[in-house]
């Protein structure tokens, strides 16, 4: 009789080996394991709650659906990264392809003021605790726009390069390039200007 | 600057150049201060953005309540190829089915208006209940039409409770 295995201190490639085998346990031990880290870049992509939980509640299912594609060339929790942040992208193609266009917008898309910007003073954060600037940086990109939000968390936090951000986003390079920088400038700027209101 | 000298910068910095080009780039901020403040700004945002200062996230709901979510649609995904298989019936049955339902219904109407057990009658209409086998044959004169209500029982076909209604005299008037 074959021996329980225990799923609490099994390694993550144990688990997916019994998950492709179809023990549900063993992935829900990887689900609870790997959740939040899921959960964050869909929710560092979408800005909203539910739309995160729904995404990445599909991605889990997704990744049950495909667990025989997985070859274990990356890790299992990066696996899975991918397979939520194409969700979510496929999700903020339909968000784009429904809302209104604006001025803003446009001005978003190609860069606008951030162009001709002036040189912000590097480290506007300089002496903040840990806590503090992920609470600054997180406002910051709040505030910019998905294209650009997207586009740095693919790059910054998922340390992709440019072609790979390009296949993901269906875009060329050179968009890559313009709207990385365009986002770069405006965390600069906002950075700033978020300290600049905290010490009125 | 030219956006593309801006776009050429950040490239160096993200090491996306040959290195030639990288060598030419590290030469032209050491001699432009422009170039040299513009680098200095994209390579301090980028200091910031690291996973590390990503603000930290979990799931709102409960282990067991986010699970649940995710196991009832892996059953369900997997249900609905089983029930779609399960649905495909042999090409003689498909073709039978309809005419079998026809042949039924033509059966039915014709026991049940020779035997007719129990008939009433109202206002220029006639209904005739069949206890035998369920049926009920409602026959208006004055709309023109025949309603016939069968128990699935009588039908074979996949429908459960039938309603066919028969014109008996049409009225032309009303086509177009």
């Amino acid at each position: 009789m074959a021996q329980k295995p225990d799923y609490a201190t099994a390694d993550d490639p144990t688990l997916v080996k019994l998950a492709q085998k179809g023990d549900t346990v063993a992935f829900e031990q990887l689900v609870s394991r790997h959740r939040d880290k899921i959960y964050a870049r869909a929710f560092s992509m979408l800005r909203n709650e539910d739309d995160a939980t729904d995404l990445s509640q599909e991605a889990w299912v997704k990744g049950w659906q495909r667990l025989h594609q997985f070859q274990g060339e990356a890790s299992f929790a990066t696996w899975m990264t991918r397979i939520v942040i194409n969700l979510c992208l496929d999700q903020l193609r339909r968000l784009k392809r429904v809302r209104t266009d604006s001025i803003d917008q446009m001005d978003n898309e190609t860069g606008g003021v951030e162009r001709q910007m002036p040189i912000i003073n590097p480290n506007p954060t300089e002496r903040l605790e840990r806590g503090e600037l992920r609470q600054r940086i997180d406002r910051a990109l709040n505030q910019l726009s998905y294209e650009h939000r997207t586009v740095l968390v693919l790059h910054e936090f998922e340390e992709l390069e440019y072609k790979a951000i390009a296949k993901k986003m269906g875009c060329s390079i050179g968009t890559v390039m313009s709207r990385l920088f365009y986002a770069r400038r405006k965390m600069a700027s906002l950075l700033a200007g978020l300290k600049r209101e905290e010490l009125r | 600057m030219k956006t593309e000298d801006q776009l050429r910068l950040q490239a160096y910095l993200d090491n996306e150049v040959s290195s030639s080009e990288a060598r030419q780039i590290a030469s032209w901020i050491a001699r432009d201060p422009e170039a040299k403040a513009l680098y200095d700004e994209l390579q301090g945002t980028k200091a910031l953005l690291n996973a590390e200062n990503e603000l930290p996230v979990t799931v709102p709901d409960s282990r067991d309540f986010y699970w649940s979510k995710i196991q009832r649609e892996i059953e369900r995904a997997e249900r609905e190829p089983a029930r779609a298989t399960a649905t495909v019936r042999p090409w003689w049955i498909r073709i039978m089915a309809p005419v079998a339902a026809t042949a039924a219904l033509a059966l039915v109407l014709f026991t049940s208006i020779s035997t007719a057990p129990t008939t009433q009658k109202a206002m220029g209409s006639t209904e005739v209940s069949d206890w035998d086998n369920g049926t009920i044959t409602f026959r208006s004169k004055e709309d023109g039409m025949t309603v016939v209500w069968m128990p699935a029982s009588v039908v074979t076909a996949d429908v459960s409770d039938v309603q066919t209604t028969i014109p008996v005299e049409p009225n032309t008037q009303d086509e177009p």
